[in-house]
């Protein structure tokens, strides 16, 4: 990505721009505009063609269907929800007994 | 002229239900913070070391697995808040919400943190460090600290009585 924008810069001081930054509205004006759309759009291009999601792994989501669904998917399910079954009855409990673990009075006006 | 009765209140209603919506949020910000932002654990992270591409993927599905019970939870919380809202024995304290929510995410780190990180081991709160202990004992110091912050707080809005919609 370094060696393609610098080629286009020096592509772009070649053509003959007084400055890479002389954008100010003069007859060059246009032309510098489009270079600097030409420059953006290389790089973005460059930067996403060189990402890590080209090299995402395609052939994965077999691999990792057998890791999941495999013969201790029930264990690991199990294991994974029991803190929540635990806080579920907790808060069964509290539902139920509140008025007794708050000491809250039981009436009001 | 005065009219006043007796009526038997009810806070249970209100606690359970920001109790729940404690829980699923506190799951949320372990999910959240945790898993995606620090990634430096996963549900299943002591037992599937996520060293290569598969099995990080393996983790996240599990993580998944997990987020979905929690958004569970925080939905039924949300339903029993609505129902709790509709009651006229239930006094609709905003103290008493606020000590649920909080109490609720300290209940979720307390017994998350005994059962997976101690007893079970599925992860710890730091998974790949030399020393995990102190991770894992801070998360339960947090959650002990939110629980007695939520019971202050619980216990403050007993006074409140103005069920919704009157006085409030």
């Amino acid at each position: 990505v370094a060696l393609s924008v610098a080629a286009l810069l020096e592509d772009w001081s070649a053509s003959g721009s007084d400055s890479a930054l002389n954008i100010l509205p003069n007859k060059k004006f246009e032309g510098n505009t489009m270079k600097i759309h030409t420059l953006l759009l290389s790089t973005f291009g460059l930067l996403l063609s060189s990402g890590a999601a080209v090299w995402a792994c395609p052939t994965c989501r077999p691999l990792v269907k057998a890791g999941v669904y495999q013969s201790n998917f029930s264990s690991n399910l199990l294991v994974l929800l029991l803190p929540l079954a635990v806080l579920g009855l907790l808060v069964a409990t509290v539902h139920l007994y509140s008025d007794r673990l708050f000491s809250f009075k039981e009436t009001g006006e | 002229m005065n009219q006043e009765r007796a009526t038997t209140l009810r806070r249970g209603p209100l606690i359970s239900a920001g109790t729940l919506l404690g829980i699923g949020l506190g799951g949320f910000v372990d999910g959240i913070v945790f898993h995606q932002i620090l990634q430096v654990h996963n549900m299943l992270s002591n037992r599937i070391p996520p060293d290569n591409l598969v099995n990080v993927k393996i983790n996240m599905t599990w993580d998944g697995f997990f987020h979905a019970a929690v958004w569970l939870m925080t939905a039924l919380g949300l339903y029993l808040l609505f129902r709790a809202g509709q009651r006229h024995d239930v006094p609709w304290s905003g103290k008493i919400l606020l000590g649920s929510l909080i109490g609720g995410w300290g209940l979720f780190n307390l017994v998350e943190g005994i059962i997976d990180h101690h007893i079970l081991r599925l992860h710890h709160v730091v998974e790949f460090t030399s020393n995990k202990t102190p991770y894992d004992l801070a998360f339960l110091a947090s959650g002990v600290v939110f629980i007695l912050i939520g019971w202050s707080l619980i216990r403050a809005g007993g006074s409140d009585t103005a069920i919704r919609g009157v006085g409030v």
